[in-house]
């Protein structure tokens, strides 16, 4: 399995790594939506995306929606330290698999990706 | 204007014045005229017997007094003489004693003896037809009374009686008796006495008053009946004598002063008096003037009715007499009305001045003033109103500063929201990202085996701790959303359900009772399904961590006792109570009383924005030290407010 970080703290990320690194999961980090698309350009074998929303530049839902577009079969996945019911309604339009709020523990995390894997 | 009070009293007064004024005037009027006028028809009445009685005397008199003429010796030897005698000075005499017209001495067959005054020689001299001759013939003893003599007859007697006798009438009247152009006939007072020897009647004397032009009846008649009274240069009473219905002796005057005789009697008269022979005493027009009148007729010795017999008296005096009673009366009642107008209009104003202060008054309130002077205080019933007025100003003015106060505190409330809000928001989403961190590495740390157990008892604290660290910023974030509920239509009493299900093991574990009673048919709901658990939640909390062990609570729903329609869910603890002094903090964000770690005081205060956000209401009963209850009321119909999709999408 092939995970794909996206989130602007780089403690986020890393926390991603370790955690999901337990359960032997792949995992690229980008620090921006840029490297995002960079990283699913160059590599096809994502099954997963886990993004922050509040990042400078580009915020993260254009980010899932454009990446909706390029690679509908890729699940998506956001997180968030604010998770509103506004947040939960535009992820879900814009094709979001499911929520992740912040801060979680690694249960939760690893449990949260699982249950996004097929 | 004319609506107002003032006016309608004053009107009143007017009509009441006006009317009882008219009325006594009419009444009190019309009663004194009443009597004066029968008094005076009562003294008509009277006078007219006294007249009766000296136009009657009259003829006695002149009876009288031929009877003792005839008696003498001369008047009988007289009878028998061809050539005048000196009988005739004696006669004269006796003529001129009584002021007699006529008089004579005939024969039975009525040729004439001796006769005064100037006419042609004896021998030539027509037969008399003097009536009271021929009666006096006839019944063979002395007659006297009133006869008719025609012209002829009173040419017979003297031709100076035919010129006294005629009348002028101007303007020409119509009269009831004819009269031969140029002629009238006259009414005269006579006497008969028949001169008698052995049984058989040797021949009559006679004598009379022309009454034509006659002064001396009248003016005696008015003299003794009303001693020439006089009211304003006119004299009071009137007497005439009618020849039918024709004035013939009066002493009526015209208005150049002449006695009023060739006049004729109004046709009324002359039918209830002439024709039917009654009398009559009544007001009447008498040549020019009102006169309370009485008239009855004349007969002639043959019992034939030939003229009317009148008295009258001036009415004039009594019209005064009456104009005057009107003009007190008058005056009377306008004195009346001006005292009814003035204390009409005192009272008005006295019942006015008060209520306009009123109307100004309310106008003030209306301005926004809500002390407005009224004015003192009646002491009558309208005092009532002006009293209730000033309670209804002071609760006004109670009820306006405590809106005051209290939009005051709400506005204070949501402007702490709002900033907490933001604050929180901010906070969050800096503080969850390092969370992140510390959790991960923790946790991940604690799963290695090689740990020594008393950096493993460090870590799990600091695993302790970053939890509460989380859940006090979730209870931020909790605060801070300030969404609109997203609605659904439930039934309250599973919702409540589910709730004391999921507290029921907590509640086992300390030992308090938890029950649920739910109103059976209860209207449905349109709430934020999950906002009102955690509501509903967060008190039963508060509720558990507020009773000791052996407490009970109870949770039960009930419609709503209030005016609109609306549910209620109560939580009711035998806890500690609320002290007074926290009361008013309840709902402040960051209010507890928890222990350090076990609160944050952000329950009721997001409670409160939830329940304000569904249109509802959270209220507070308790007793320190006997428990609490917590009780919130949700609209049933009135959330329209709710749901935000403009109303033409929503139909989908
Ligand atoms: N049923 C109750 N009996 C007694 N005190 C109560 C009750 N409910 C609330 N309180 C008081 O009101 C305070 C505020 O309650 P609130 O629910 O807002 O915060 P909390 O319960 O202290 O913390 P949190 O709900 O955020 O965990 C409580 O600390 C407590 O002192
Ligand atoms: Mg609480």
């Amino acid at each position: 399995m092939h995970v794909l970080i996206v989130d602007d703290d780089p403690m986020v990320a890393e926390s991603c790594r370790r955690i999901l690194g337990t359960e032997a999961i792949r995992v690229t980090v980008a620090g921006n939506a840029a490297e995002a698309k960079a990283a699913l350009a160059s590599d096809d074998s994502f099954d997963l995306m886990l993004t922050d929303i509040k990042m400078p530049k580009s915020d993260g839902f254009q980010l899932v929606e454009m990446v909706r577009k390029k690679h509908p079969d890729l699940r998506i996945l956001i997180m968030t330290g604010y998770l509103t019911p506004e947040t939960t309604r535009r992820g879900r339009t814009i094709g979001a698999y499911g929520f992740v709020e912040k801060p979680f523990t690694p249960d939760e995390l690893i449990a949260a990706v699982h249950n996004a894997r097929k | 204007m004319f609506y107002s009070i003032r006016s309608k009293l004053m009107i009143s007064f007017l009509g009441v014045s006006l009317l009882v004024g008219a009325v006594s005037l009419i009444v009190g009027g019309q009663l004194i005229y009443d009597s004066v006028v029968s008094e005076v028809s009562n003294r008509v009445r009277q006078d007219l017997n006294v007249a009766r009685l000296l136009y009657d005397k009259k003829g006695e008199d002149i009876r009288k007094a031929l009877e003792t003429f005839s008696m003498g010796n001369d008047v009988e030897s007289s009878l028998f003489m061809e050539e005048e005698s000196p009988i005739k000075e004696r006669l004269e005499q006796v003529a001129d004693r009584l002021g007699l017209d006529f008089a004579g001495i005939v024969r039975p067959d009525r040729s004439v003896i001796c006769r005064v005054g100037s006419h042609p020689a004896p021998g030539n001299t027509p037969p008399t037809e003097n009536s009271a001759v021929i009666a006096a013939l006839k019944q063979k003893k002395p007659v006297a009374g009133t006869i008719l003599l025609e012209a002829s007859a009173l040419r017979a007697e003297s031709p100076d009686l035919v010129r006294r006798a005629r009348m002028e009438t101007t303007p020409p009247v119509k009269s009831a008796f004819p009269a031969a152009e140029g002629e009238t006939a006259g009414l005269g007072i006579a006497a008969a006495v028949p001169v008698m020897h052995s049984g058989t009647v040797k021949g009559v004397v006679y004598g009379g008053i022309l009454i034509n032009r006659e002064t001396t009846i009248v003016d005696t008649i008015a003299e003794t009946v009303f001693q020439n009274e006089e009211y304003q240069g006119r004299s009071v009473g009137t007497a005439t004598i009618f020849l039918k219905d024709f004035r013939v002796a009066t002493t009526v005057r015209r208005q150049d002063g002449e006695r009023a005789v060739g006049t004729v009697a109004s046709e009324e008269v002359v039918r209830r008096v002439l024709e039917d022979g009654e009398k009559w005493i009544d007001r009447a027009i008498v040549v020019d003037d009102w006169y309370i009148t009485a008239y009855e007729p004349i007969l002639d010795i043959f019992g034939q009715r030939v003229g009317m017999l009148y008295v009258g008296i001036l009415e004039a005096q009594y019209a005064d007499v009456r104009r005057t009673a009107l003009m007190v009366f008058t005056g009377i009642t306008l004195a009346g009305v001006g005292v009814a107008l003035l204390v009409g209009w005192l009272l008005s104003d006295r019942i006015v001045r008060p209520i306009n202060r009123l109307i100004q008054a309310s106008v003030n309130v209306s301005e926004g003033n809500l002390s407005p002077d009224i004015g003192p205080v009646s002491k009558s019933d309208f005092g009532v109103l002006q009293k209730k007025f000033q309670e209804m100003m002071t609760a006004l003015q109670q009820r306006e500063e405590r809106q005051k106060e209290e939009s005051e505190t709400r506005l204070i409330q949501s402007q702490k929201q709002a900033s907490v809000g933001r604050l929180a928001a901010g906070v969050a989403h800096e503080i969850n990202n390092p969370l992140t961190a510390v959790l991960t590495y923790t946790h991940l740390t604690l799963r290695r085996n090689d740990l020594p157990e008393t950096v493993r008892a460090d870590l799990e604290n600091v695993s302790i701790q970053t939890e509460r660290v989380r859940k006090i910023v979730k209870g931020l974030l909790d605060f801070a959303r300030q969404t609109r509920p997203e609605t659904e239509t439930i039934h309250l009493n599973e919702l409540v359900e589910d709730c004391v299900r999921l507290m029921e093991n907590q509640a086992l574990v300390r030992g308090v009772s938890l029950e649920f009673s739910g109103k059976a048919d209860l209207p449905e709901v349109t709430v934020d399904r999950n906002q009102i658990q955690s509501v509903i939640i967060n008190m039963m909390i508060n509720a558990l961590d507020a009773t000791q062990a052996d407490g009970s609570i109870t949770v039960s729903t009930d419609m709503s006792l209030s005016e609109s329609p609306g549910v209620e869910i109560s939580v009711a603890d035998t806890g500690c109570g609320i002290a007074a002094t926290d009361m008013e903090r309840l709902f402040d964000p960051f209010f507890t009383t928890k222990e350090v770690g076990k609160g944050t005081g952000l329950g009721l205060s997001v409670s409160a924005g939830i329940i304000e956000r569904h249109g509802g209401s959270i209220t507070v009963r308790s007793t320190v030290g006997a428990g609490s209850i917590f009780t919130v009321w949700l609209p049933v119909q009135n959330n329209a407010s709710m749901t935000p999709a403009p109303a033409g999408k929503r139909e989908q």
